[in-house]
């Protein structure tokens, strides 16, 4: 919990992942189309020959649709064999040490924000990635089975 | 019975029992009884393979050996040098057998001298042991004749686990990947230097792709030897009479695809023998033979192959797994409007049986869905025919290789699609309005919007239009087929199909994802599923 952390501010807002999990950040003009997309699912992309899922973050979070064009920054994140991209829209990106986030209060979150850090330049929320991965799959399966 | 194709399989069972007995032996001489057990084993195992496979002076000779351990292990006959010395020379003498197997030669040669030997000493005679010339001179002549260094020889038949080669086909996909790249820049490149690097890597690495999967190639055979086995049992329990009869099974398949078909195929065979077959008394008050048959078969469909089974027994009726359907709380205008196929197919919707009882095995709606999701996971399709007192069959399509399909690349809306060529009939270019049905082959395809139906919400423009036509396979077996209207085709493709992982893996109208040489996803459409929802939409 208390790792170096990728930030990514979205809309006021400053969500955190642990880089222990991103596998990389690829950057694409358009978003592939992924058959049954809704909801915050918006594509796929690929990353060293690997399909990956890709969610809009923002969608996610304010159910606020990123614009369709433009640059995707998507943050490629991986645990096991679970894989997602998060795209950040032109959310900028950058660092929070693990050094920093040991002198800052935490408290639980609960949806996809696994808790929030008190910083000094405001909250830092925790992003649960893979209860995100769940509902993608989630999503995916009901659009599949709907006819 | 043609046992020449089990010859590879049998010598490398062979030679490891042989370096088993060599080492056992061993042992034995400096005193380990502990051994004999193994030893035994070894030669009981030669002896039935050696049997079955017709070689009679190899399975005389490890009897004869096993009889003398037999002696030692349980009367107590004592390992003498006399004894080891005698088993060492028999082990060279099949040894040279073996090696006469491996060779295609005659096994000609006289194994009596070993055998009298083994026998005396099987009875506690005391042999003296031979300075030089063994028994059985002309096959310790021929062990000698070998070359120098041959009794280190190793097998030219390799055992290798089946994940190296799983392995292996994954790197080949990653290496078309790589080849796909290099494709593209070369085609942007004017060096004829690196055309001509990209030719010769693409042949290499068809060549290697061509290899590897023939080398994972296995007969049907291979999975259905243990099914009259299966069967037999399953009936005795059922109380019933039931025959099996496989035709065409010499076909091969990859061997991940034939790996995941034991399972469905022995849920479908305990279906057809608890539910499908009736009871001798019944069969015989229907005018039927006492006895039921299954019948499975396979035959190659283009580069599939399709596998059915098929009973004599009761059959579904439709009508009665609509009201099932209904029941399990099914949509009634929908069921109602179902084709006697579409209704069939209802008995994999999962919960849903036709079966009025439920056996150990079967009958408890569990399995068909089961069943139906394998096959597909498979890249196969599966589809159920059945006539009310005359049986059912079950019809499964799959491919026979894995991972790389041929594909036509097509353009749909902004998108790009992968369709298997195995599927496409006929690709036609049209220009103007585009039409609501085209002739082929004597009939109207109805044709339809790949884009709106795959969900793409981008309209046509129109002018310039490509129909893709694919066969729909109907009831009654008529052919009739469907037009997909896209805006573009593109170049064939050797595409490496990578397999839907989640959160994707359940994903509607797509069975599989390959990465373009410059990065970008394209999907491999799932014909049947597409084939259903345009049905589906011609309909309403």
């Amino acid at each position: 919990m208390f790792g170096d952390k990728l930030v990514i501010a979205l809309e006021g807002a400053r969500l955190a992942i642990d880089t222990s999990y991103v596998a990389g950040i690829v950057e694409v003009d358009g978003m592939p189309f992924l058959p049954g997309r809704t909801g915050f699912v918006s594509g796929v992309i690929s990353l060293r020959n690997e399909p990956v899922t890709v969610i809009d973050l923002k969608m996610a979070f304010s159910a606020w649709p990123a614009p369709t064009s433009g640059t995707h920054r998507v943050i490629v994140v991986r645990d096991k064999s679970a894989l997602l991209g998060l795209d950040a829209g032109e959310a900028s990106i950058s660092f929070f040490w693990a050094e920093e986030l040991k002198a800052c209060p935490f408290r639980k979150g609960s949806g996809y924000i696994k808790g929030e850090f008190d910083t000094d330049d405001g909250p830092l929320s925790l992003l649960d990635w893979k209860t995100l991965f769940e509902e993608t799959a989630r999503i995916l399966h009901l659009e599949g089975t709907r006819v | 019975m043609d046992t020449s194709k089990y010859k590879a399989l049998y010598l490398q069972e062979t030679n490891t029992h042989l370096s088993g007995i060599e080492a056992g032996l061993l042992e034995l001489e400096k005193g380990s009884l502990s051994e004999v057990d193994n030893l035994f084993r070894h030669y009981h195992s030669i002896k039935g393979m050696s049997a079955s496979m017709g070689y009679e002076p190899l399975k005389v000779l490890s009897h004869a050996e096993e009889d003398l351990l037999d002696r030692i292990r349980s009367k107590g006959l004592e390992p003498s040098p006399g004894i080891i010395t005698t088993l060492f020379e028999c082990l060279d003498a099949l040894k040279a057998l073996v090696r006469l197997v491996e060779e295609d030669k005659p096994l000609d040669l006289d194994v009596s001298p070993f055998i009298s030997r083994l026998k005396a000493l099987s009875e506690g005679k005391q042999t003296p042991i031979p300075a030089q010339a063994p028994p059985g001179a002309p096959v310790a002549a021929q062990a000698q004749a070998a070359p120098a260094g041959a009794e280190l020889r190793i097998s030219n038949v390799m055992k290798v686990e089946g994940r190296v080669f799983d392995e292996l086909l994954t790197t080949i996909g990653d290496l078309f990947m790589a080849l796909s790249s290099f494709k593209e820049l070369s085609q942007r490149s004017r060096s004829i230097e690196l055309k001509d690097g990209v030719h010769l890597l693409g042949k290499s690495v068809n060549a290697l792709h061509k290899n590897i999967l023939s080398a994972r190639m296995l007969p049907i055979r291979d999975l259905t030897e243990s099914l009259p086995r299966i069967v037999r049992d399953i009936s005795s329990k059922a109380g019933k009479d039931v025959g099996l009869k496989i035709e065409g099974t010499e076909i091969s398949l990859d061997r991940s695809i034939l790996e995941g078909l034991g399972s469905p195929l022995v849920h479908i065979i305990r279906n057809a023998v608890d539910h499908g077959i009736e009871t001798p008394s019944v069969r015989e008050s229907e005018g039927k033979p006492r006895s039921g048959t299954i019948t499975l078969s396979a035959h190659a469909r283009k580069d599939r192959a399709v596998i059915e089974v098929s009973d004599d027994g009761r059959g579904i009726d439709p009508e009665k797994i609509k009201m099932k359907a209904v029941e399990k709380g099914a949509d009634p205008r929908r069921v109602a409007a179902m084709s006697r196929k579409e209704s069939l197919m209802l008995v994999c919707l999962p919960g849903l049986t036709s079966a009025e009882t439920v056996t150990e095995t079967s009958g408890r709606g569990v399995g068909m869905d089961i069943v139906k999701a394998v096959v597909e996971g498979l890249g196969g399709a599966l589809e159920i025919e059945s006539e009310p007192g005359k049986g059912t069959t079950i019809r499964m399509e799959l491919p026979r290789t894995t991972s790389i399909i041929k594909t036509l690349l097509v353009t749909a809306g902004s998108e790009q699609f992968l369709f298997p060529i195995t599927k496409i009939e006929r690709v036609i270019e049209l220009s103007g309005e585009t039409p609501a049905t085209v002739e082929y082959a004597g009939c109207k395809a109805p044709v339809v919007d790949l884009a709106l139906l795959i969900g793409l919400s981008e309209k046509r423009a129109g002018g310039q239009a490509t129909i893709v036509i694919v066969e729909k396979e109907q009831e009654a077996r008529e052919k009739a087929y469907v037009g997909f209207m896209v805006d573009d085709f593109g170049v064939e493709l050797d595409a490496y199909i990578k397999p839907l992982l989640p959160p994707m893996s359940r994903l509607w109208g797509v069975s599989g994802i390959t990465i373009m040489g410059d990065g970008r996803p394209v999907f491999l459409l799932d014909i049947p599923q597409i084939l259903s929802r345009a049905a589906n939409r011609l309909s309403s």
